[in-house]
């Protein structure tokens, strides 16, 4: 599916670039942003890398099953085949700690150990598990108390009361995240997508 | 309320570092070897992410200058006039799905143009705040573990986009009247 999106987004922008007669624009476009997807990259592996060795330390210390102790009420609910795996419910944990308190540069990192902590786990490699499924729903939810960015840019806009956002902005994505995860598990009970392949 | 969220939003990364330290200083823990292993373990993932960034990041960038994105907005111009929807705020909830610094650069123009405390201004703010970049999130963790079959994710993902664009939409033009 992310297959036909990207095909869809690439030739609607080359025949959006002919119709418009804005062809020079195509080359530019992509010298410009695969090098900032170079730098960035490259500033995404120094973050990425720390946080790696940072939580490598952290499960030998034990850290990682403290913190999947302190969150396993609310996990144990949506992960419940992951009751017994630690490091991987320590690691949602932190993601969704991260996320919520809108530390974006850590989310990301913690983010991708999760992915291959639950991947371990995975029957199937090359499709993505029930697990899997739940983690990157609750991440999509967005479900945020303090949206770090976005205030500092109210507040150098001018804006009179940049954390007004707030309260609304908790509201709307735990309604979103709610509502992705319900749909989430029905599709999972109902096994829509489930035993396609076999 | 608010001040003791900023507070834990602040002090979190550095006292759970501390904590970190101060345990597998306790276990005997070689920190520092395992640091680096785990780093070298963390550079090897960034480098197989590196060819999903580029392919999200080229494609955005084409959508957005070729004239792709006006174009959709342009195509979806009935479904604003009958909902009263500014054209700019369609554009964003179009693009926050796809990269999240174009979509924060777009929020910045419209705070400058309209103010970040009008009702087009609060709108903005929440569909920057609440949506996620979902094409972004999917394709680069999933990209992390090597995995083609994304299920049910993206439709979910857009599920959830859309009743946060709607959520928004209506709550947005509520605060500007505080």
């Amino acid at each position: 599916m992310i297959n036909a999106v990207w095909l869809f987004l690439f030739l609607l922008s080359i025949l959006a670039a002919i119709a418009t007669g804005k062809i020079t624009v195509i080359t530019e476009t992509i010298f410009t942003s695969t090098s900032s997807a170079i730098e960035f990259s490259i500033g995404l592996a120094g973050a990425i890398a720390f946080w790696s060795g940072i939580l490598k330390v952290a499960e030998q210390a034990g850290i990682t099953e403290t913190i999947a102790k302190s969150f396993q009420p609310i996990f144990t609910l949506l992960f419940p085949k992951l009751t017994n795996n630690k490091t991987a419910l320590g690691l949602i944990s932190m993601t969704f700690a991260a996320n919520l308190l809108g530390l974006g540069n850590v989310a990301t990192p913690l983010g991708i150990k999760t992915m291959e902590e639950l991947q371990k786990i995975n029957p199937h490699k090359n499709r993505a598990s029930n697990e899997i499924c739940t983690f990157l729903v609750l991440t999509l939810g967005g479900l945020c108390i303090l949206p770090t960015t976005l205030i500092a840019i109210r507040a150098k806009s001018g804006s009179a009361n940049p954390t007004i956002i707030l309260g609304p902005i908790l509201l709307i994505t735990f309604v979103g995240t709610a509502i992705g995860l319900l749909i989430n598990y029905l599709i999972i009970k109902l096994r829509f997508w489930h035993q396609r392949k076999e | 309320m608010l001040s003791s969220f900023i507070a834990i939003s602040k002090w979190s990364i550095p006292i759970l570092l501390l904590l970190i330290l101060i345990a597998s200083y306790s276990k005997k823990i070689k920190v520092y070897e395992v640091f680096v292993q785990g780093a070298m373990e963390g550079l090897k993932t960034t480098f197989k992410l590196t060819p999903y960034i580029l392919a999200i990041f080229v494609v955005i960038g084409l959508f957005r200058t070729s004239g792709a994105l006006d174009f959709l907005v342009y195509l979806l111009r009935p479904l604003l006039k009958l909902t009263n929807l500014a054209p700019e705020l369609l554009t964003l909830g179009l693009l926050k799905p796809l990269s999240g610094s174009a979509s924060l650069g777009t929020t910045a123009e419209l705070f400058t143009k309209y103010g970040p405390d009008s009702a087009l201004g609060m709108t903005a703010s929440l569909i920057q705040g609440c949506s996620e970049t979902t094409f972004y999130v999917l394709s680069v963790y999933l990209g992390a573990v090597n995995i083609a079959d994304s299920r049910h994710l993206l439709l979910v993902g857009l599920i959830c986009e859309i009743v946060v664009f709607i959520l928004a939409l209506i709550i947005g033009p509520l605060l500007a009247g505080f």
